[in-house]
């Protein structure tokens, strides 16, 4: 079991990027911080060791992904509306500028949503999102294609750059 | 700066959820310390107990009473124990990760281990120990690391075996029945139990073992380093071409060796 003051050194380190995964994935506060504080929960039962920080921060990213997937299958199982209507009824906290792109990216299908993010925001590579989301380097190419495709053809050809 | 960071510069983790986190983890980790604790002072209690009866020869009735305790405490608490820890079941995943869970009288994970590349990587993040057969089934196929894996032409198989082949196959139709299985067409096996033993000598599950076997009844040629590398849906590929060769031109190769669905 890891220390208190590892996951409070973790925490530092990596509550933006988690909740930014949990916010492309969940939208509604209260299912974020269910699935924040049980990353959080499984770093400090973790008991294997990491090589590096980007190996940690690899982990982290993972491991928030499936828990994201695998809270939206609860939810799922109960809903009664779309997940897709409840983020886009929940985007209002940000800048107008802001708020039209986030909107876009909340709005894409799930399978674009970690690469776009991944890319744009992390700026990994493809081949380092593939060994982060066990993929196939040439299928993270595709979903970045057709994931910047629905994003141009929403927010016009300076989707990405000011 | 491109804009799809400056809009996700704005969303942040607030003091409150880190610390609500932060509350939460001390909450947990006190939880499972004092777990440990009265796990700890139950076995304490045992030992003075067990001493005591020692101590009070006078007191033979008491003493045999307390004997009588001891014993039953230790016969159920060791039928217990052995109920939870002892592999009954053995279910082999194989797609292209290859990864078997055992199982006990409870149908409850004792223990997942990768038999392939895949299979590691598949494992790494995923928690399966003490899940009911069917959450662990299903946190394995539905993780997102198996879905490259879940292709139209993919053979995701399971293969089950016991000491019981009544057993095993009450156990089959279960999985048979389970969402895992079914949403993705799902093929499951029994196998014989002597199965376990000669595939880990040989470093393979014993679902890939045995479609291995099954496959050199029709081309002995295959070595078992060749069927390392091929995924479930090579060597059942191989398979079926075979069956409907032989049934082509022999009709005698119809004896089926193993129940499949």
């Amino acid at each position: 079991m890891k220390s208190e003051e590892d996951t409070n050194r973790a925490m530092d380190q990596y509550a933006n990027m988690i909740r930014r995964i949990c916010r492309y994935h969940l939208k509604n506060a209260a299912d974020t911080e269910d699935v924040f504080q049980n990353v959080f929960l499984k770093y400090l039962l973790y008991e294997g060791s990491f090589d590096s920080e980007e190996h940690e921060k690899a982990w982290f990213i993972r491991v928030a992904i499936n828990a994201c997937k695998d809270h939206l299958k609860i939810l799922f199982r109960h809903a009664t509306i779309s997940m897709e209507e409840s983020a886009l009824a929940e985007v209002t906290c940000t800048e107008p500028e802001h708020k039209e792109v986030l909107r876009e990216v909340l709005a894409l299908p799930a399978r674009y949503k970690d690469v776009i993010y991944l890319f744009y925001f992390e700026e990994y590579s493809a081949k380092e999102i593939g060994e982060i989301l066990h993929k196939n380097e040439n299928t993270i190419y595709s979903l970045l294609s057709r994931g910047r495709g629905i994003l141009r053809e929403k927010l016009g050809g300076d989707a990405f750059y000011e | 700066m491109n804009k799809i960071q400056d809009a996700f510069e704005t969303v942040k983790a607030s003091e409150e959820l880190k610390n609500a986190t932060k509350e939460y983890l001390k909450q947990q980790k006190n939880k499972m310390e004092n777990t440990r604790k009265t796990q700890g002072t139950a076995r304490t209690l045992t030992n003075i107990q067990e001493r005591g009866i020692e101590s009070h020869t006078r007191h033979s009735a008491v003493k045999i009473m307390a004997m009588a305790g001891t014993l039953l405490f230790l016969l159920f608490g060791y039928r217990g124990y052995s109920l939870l820890s002892t592999p009954v079941y053995y279910v082999s995943i194989d797609v292209n990760p290859s990864v078997e869970l055992t199982m006990n009288e409870l149908k409850r994970v004792i223990s997942a281990k990768a038999y392939n590349e895949d299979g590691e990587i598949l494992l790494r993040d995923m928690w399966v120990k003490g899940k009911k057969y069917t959450e662990a089934i299903e946190s394995i196929v539905e993780s997102a690391a198996m879905q490259p894996y879940l292709t139209e032409d993919a053979a995701l198989t399971f293969t089950i075996t016991s000491n019981d082949q009544e057993k095993s196959k009450v156990l089959q139709a279960q999985i048979n029945e389970s969402s895992a299985c079914r949403k993705h067409n799902g093929q499951s096996v029994v196998a014989d139990i002597t199965h376990v033993s000669e595939a880990h000598e040989n470093g393979l599950s014993f679902g890939k073992y045995t479609a291995y076997l099954q496959l050199t009844q029709y081309d002995k040629s295959v070595t078992i380093e060749q069927s390392h590398h091929m995924t479930m849906s090579e060597i059942k590929q191989q398979i079926h071409a075979h069956e409907n060769g032989c049934l082509e031109q022999d009709s005698e190769h119809n004896g089926e060796h193993h129940h499949e669905e």
